[in-house]
């Protein structure tokens, strides 16, 4: 059944089609959440108050937009409230980046990447944990996501335009912060 | 190309938004930039990391667990959604039923003076017609008693007018 049908029987009530509803985008929107929080818990916690918004508001949608757009939107505008309330911009440093330690053989070897993988990802993710909020919450949709441009720019209401631009800063933003980790920036015709 | 434009159009090349028309200049200038190169090869490091590639699951019983705390929220709210639900019905109601209270006293209000019988007339005068009429009939002289009926005459002539 389609959303919008699925939508039109929740609003008149139906329990079962809101739940069906739920059922079709709770794993998108816990993952949405978790790649911001990279946290199991919180983001499980998010997602159950972004269905509960969604429920209390569902009279309010009026399909001006595709649903999941809608809820996606709800849900960055909570997600965003909730780490305003628990900013706690982390400095990093070069200490939290593990070392590769010296080990013998292969199966060792290839554990001890994945946990230094692991590692990086942590510092990438503090990274961006870090940064203002309007790069992190592009970055997440579009990098951690992996959303399209028109898909970041329905739920963040700007155009595709102001997408590409304040993704390009958000990046260079984000490869600066990272400059110990990967390398200064620099170029043969920087202006 | 100036590496500023260069490394953003290497991020939507990426992205696989970079036109056709411009991606042999920009391949140009990447082979001949270091920079560029390694400022294009570092994002895609990034890009890699940022990528989530063991995604969690949700914790179990999410659907009965959101059931419950939606059960939990009505029951909350329901007096203030009521509330809001029936207030906001109340406006346009009450808003007729003014309409309806001013379009009767309009319409269908108390009946003037001029349409008055003269019974009613007497009554809202709160004057009792049979105090009048014994008084004819207890008049002993037939003088008295013509005047009176005169009179009498004359009142209900002037009060039909």
């Amino acid at each position: 059944m389609e959303d919008v049908t699925l939508v039109r029987q929740a609003q008149q009530g139906s329990r079962g089609a809101f739940e069906d509803l739920v059922k079709r985008y709770e794993r998108k929107v816990f993952h949405l959440a978790y790649g911001f929080v990279q946290d199991r818990a919180t983001a499980d916690d998010l997602a159950q108050e972004v269905f509960i918004k969604a429920y209390f508001a569902l009279s309010k949608f009026h399909f001006k937009s595709e649903f999941g757009t809608w809820l996606y939107r709800i849900a960055v505008n909570h997600i965003k409230d909730h780490l305003r309330k628990t900013a706690r911009k982390k400095e990093v440093s070069l200490e939290d980046v593990a070392e590769l330690p010296v080990t013998g053989g292969d199966e060792i070897k290839e554990r001890e990447e994945m946990r230094v993988q692991d590692e990086r990802k942590k510092v990438v993710f503090r990274v961006l944990a870090a940064l203002p909020e309007k790069y992190r919450t592009i970055l997440t949709l579009r990098d951690v996501r992996g959303l399209s441009y028109e898909e970041v720019a329905a739920i963040l209401a700007v155009s595709p335009g102001t997408v590409d631009s304040r993704l390009h800063r958000a990046r260079k933003m984000l490869r600066k912060k990272m400059a110990p980790f990967v390398g200064p920036e620099g170029g043969a015709n920087e202006m | 190309m100036r590496c500023k434009e260069a490394r953003k159009n290497l991020m939507r090349s990426m992205d696989g938004r970079l036109p056709e028309s411009r991606r042999d200049e920009l391949a140009g200038h990447v082979a001949a930039c270091p920079g560029c190169r390694a400022y294009g090869r570092d994002y895609g490091v990034l890009l890699g990391l940022l990528k989530v590639d063991r995604e969690p699951e949700p914790l179990p019983y999410f659907q009965e667990r959101l059931r419950a705390k939606i059960a939990e929220r009505e029951r909350a709210e329901s007096p203030r959604a009521l509330w809001m639900r029936w207030s906001l019905r109340a406006i346009p109601v009450s808003l007729v039923l003014i309409a309806v209270f001013i379009g009767a006293l309009v319409f269908i209000g108390p009946p003037l003076d001029d349409d008055m019988s003269q019974p009613a007339a007497l009554l809202i005068k709160n004057a009792n017609p049979l105090s009048e009429t014994n008084a004819l009939f207890n008049e002993d002289k037939l003088e008295a008693k013509s005047m009176l009926i005169m009179f009498a005459g004359n009142e209900f002539a002037s009060s039909r007018r």
